[in-house]
């Protein structure tokens, strides 16, 4: 009779169909109402025992479970990484390219069928470490499929695996050593050893290293430790090689820090990261700043006692930095004699050090700011500024038909190596508490008897012809410039003066007046109150650079 | 006797009961003259069921066996058998709709939820996916195929 009845859920009791409430208990009776038509198909005669079944819960047939695979596009990960793209799928595990809700930012997105694979990721983002050289984690979880559980992981994008370092400067590899060197010590001071470091865990991101972080299970121990930095080394090593080479192509010092770092005897090598590190940097900054130092400058320029008008010029310009990375400075110091009737004389030694200061800012300081570590020909540049100022002067002399003109000497330093150009017989001198020495040569007409063997060294400040110049700036279209590089060590100063210091005060009185001065400034005054009182023919013009150690006492 | 004329009179007044249904329910949707067809609802098209299309009118909707779902799948239908009773879940976020593997929250599927024969717990459709139930497949539509269709009820 009740073949359309519908059974009740509380007493289990058949109904009408139509039946809103069970005749038998009371309560209320929950009917199919599908928002769907099957059109094509009859309504199937449904028996009793299938109803039944529908309401009480038939069990469902179960498939073979399809197991790990990758998911697909659009996919939403614990609620928060949609699937944006798929970037690698294999049996076991797949990679996917994902943007986080929780982080508003584009991840990459590791998923594993192995649940644990990510443990050591959790360890290590539990203690929420942050910096450049370790790869940003956002989440490690794990999300069970029913038959099976997956681990993910969260972590920054974009991200380069492995990258080759072959092509990168030493100070960049260096650089980079020492960041990750930085990286794995933080790890280690949370206790925590990394245990994997090979060349798969290196990755690069906007051209910044980064160390895959993971840690392992048990406590840090100081085997560990050092394993940890032996493995970094290698790796470093390994990524520094160019392919088809047996070992990086690096200085003799980064060199022993990695005979050092991959000794085969364990207890040769270094203990931790931080070791490691501080060796990494040391060399880097030998490299990048020859040396660790300061200066301290003296000038002055007199008219003399037998001329009216001084038409010297000197410049001196410096930058000077000090960093927790030590001190370093770019310096540039000139001295031009200007010479001719008329006025012209400190106009063209005015012109001069004025180009060379404009020339070097654009060409040596700005660049050496803006591009730190990028390798420049300091004398190259020198000499550019000298030749500019020269065609500028050249000019001017052409169109006032004067015969206006200027020595010079400049020197650029940077760190402790001096590039010294010269024309004419303003000089450059080296000075140290054991001697004095001339760098530059003279370009006149007595240096010339000397080179000849006519004249003797001594015989250069009497000839009668000494003031005979063969080289000026602005004398010709053309300016031929000779450059000196030197290095100076901690303790020894450079001088750079005109032909009235040094026609008046002998090189060995210089020497005594400078090594016996207070300062630089002293010096300077001492050397000019030397040449007036030895006569005073000239002007007087001198810079005095004393180059020391940015830390402690000069050697 | 009695019995017939008693029933008699619970047919009569079932049916001035409905008859007053219907006038009420007329009365609350009055059909315009100019029929405005109703906001396109994205909806599922039966592949290894034919002819059974799912509308996803609400923002949120169950599916499965279950006959209380709002996507309920009868019982006897081909593949019907791999579905949980409650199987699946369709929700409307922002623009986009979502199917979400278990009808209750936790609770997954048996057989799970495959998009473009992808196993996943819960994914953002695209016009055109597959999406598949056990063994059950529909494809989905973020649009309905007839964009307007001529709406049933018109004399």
């Amino acid at each position: 009779m009740n073949q359309n009845g519908i059974t009740c859920q509380r007493c289990g009791n058949t109904n009408r169909i139509d039946a809103r409430r069970c005749r038998h208990c009371g309560g209320p009776l929950v009917r199919s109402e599908p928002t769907h038509r099957l059109a094509p198909q009859p309504p199937a005669p449904v028996s009793e025992q299938m109803v039944s079944l529908a309401t009480q819960g038939r069990p469902t047939r179960r498939l073979s479970p399809s197991g790990f695979s990758d998911l697909p596009i659009r996919a939403l990960v614990a609620k928060r990484y949609e699937i944006i793209q798929i970037f690698s799928a294999q049996p076991d595990a797949n990679t996917y390219f994902v943007a986080s809700s929780q982080s508003q930012k584009q991840r990459m997105l590791y998923e594993s069928a192995n649940p644990s694979r990510f443990e050591g990721e959790q360890r290590l983002l539990a203690q929420q470490l942050s910096h450049p050289a370790l790869i940003e984690m956002e989440d490690a979880f794990q999300v069970s499929y029913g038959d099976h559980t997956r681990a993910y992981l969260a972590v920054e994008f974009p991200l380069t695996p492995m990258p080759s370092l072959a092509n990168r400067s030493e100070i960049e590899i260096l650089q980079r050593g020492l960041q990750l060197a930085e990286a794995l010590a933080l790890v280690h001071d949370r206790g925590l050893a990394h245990g994997n470091i090979q060349p798969p865990t290196i990755y690069e991101s906007n051209n910044q290293i980064k160390l895959w972080g993971t840690a392992m299970p048990v406590a840090l121990s100081p085997e560990a430790r050092a394993q940890d930095t032996y493995q970094l080394a290698g790796v470093l090593y390994q990524l520094a090689t160019a392919p088809g080479q047996t070992a990086p192509a690096f200085s003799s010092a980064t060199l022993q820090i990695f005979q050092r770092a991959l000794a085969q005897d364990p207890r040769l090598r270094y203990p931790d990261a931080r070791a490691f590190g501080a060796d990494l940097q040391q060399v880097m900054e030998r490299l990048r700043h020859p040396t660790n130092l300061t200066t301290m400058v003296g000038r002055l320029s007199d008219v003399g006692l037998q001329r009216e008008l001084d038409e010297d010029a000197l410049l001196t310009t410096e930058v000077t930095q000090f960093t927790h990375a030590g001190s370093q400075v770019v310096g540039l110091y000139a001295v031009a004699d200007g010479m001719g009737g008329a006025s012209a004389g400190e106009v063209a030694s005015r012109m001069v050090t004025e180009t060379l200061a404009r020339e070097v800012t654009k060409n040596i300081l700005m660049p050496h700011f803006t591009m730190p570590g990028g390798e420049m020909d300091y004398g190259a540049i020198l000499k550019t500024a000298a030749e500019q100022a020269n065609t500028e002067i050249h000019n001017m002399r052409t169109r006032a038909r004067t015969d206006m003109g200027s020595t010079l000497v400049a020197a650029a330093l940077v760190g402790n190596k001096a590039h010294i150009i010269n024309v004419g017989d303003s000089r450059a001198y080296v000075i140290s508490q054991n001697g004095i020495q001339k760098i530059t040569k003279d370009h006149s007409l007595v240096q010339a008897l000397v080179d000849r063997g006519q004249i003797t060294e001594a015989e250069i400040r009497t000839h009668p012809q000494r003031n005979f110049i063969l080289r000026n700036v602005g004398d010709k279209p053309q300016l031929q410039v000779d450059s000196f590089p030197i290095t100076l060590e901690p303790g020894q100063y450079l001088l750079l003066c005109c032909d009235g210091l040094w026609e008046m005060v002998p090189d060995d009185e210089i020497r005594r007046i400078v090594i016996e001065s207070k300062d630089p400034q002293d010096a300077c005054r001492r050397l000019i109150d030397a040449a007036n009182a030895a006569g005073g023919e000239d002007n007087i013009t001198c810079v005095l650079v004393r180059v020391d150690n940015a830390r402690g006492s000069a050697k | 006797m009695l019995a017939a004329i008693g029933s008699g009179v619970c047919l009569v007044v079932l049916f001035a009961f409905a008859a007053l249904a219907v006038w009420f329910l007329r009365r609350q949707k009055p059909e315009p003259p100019d029929q405005v067809p109703s906001p396109p609802s994205p909806f599922l098209e039966g592949i290894t069921i034919p002819g059974l299309d799912l509308h996803l009118t609400r923002e949120n909707m169950t599916l499965g066996r279950a006959p209380d779902c709002a996507l309920s799948i009868p019982e006897d239908a081909p593949g019907a058998d791999t579905l949980s009773r409650y199987h699946a879940r369709f929700e409307k976020r922002g623009s986009r709709w979502a199917v979400i593997d278990g009808g209750e929250e936790g609770k997954l599927s048996t057989n799970g939820v495959y998009v473009n024969d992808k196993r996943t717990l819960e994914c953002y459709l695209t016009d055109n996916d597959e999406i598949r139930f056990g063994d059950v497949k529909f494809r989905f539509h973020a649009q309905p195929v007839n964009a307007n269709p001529v709406t049933g009820g018109q004399p």
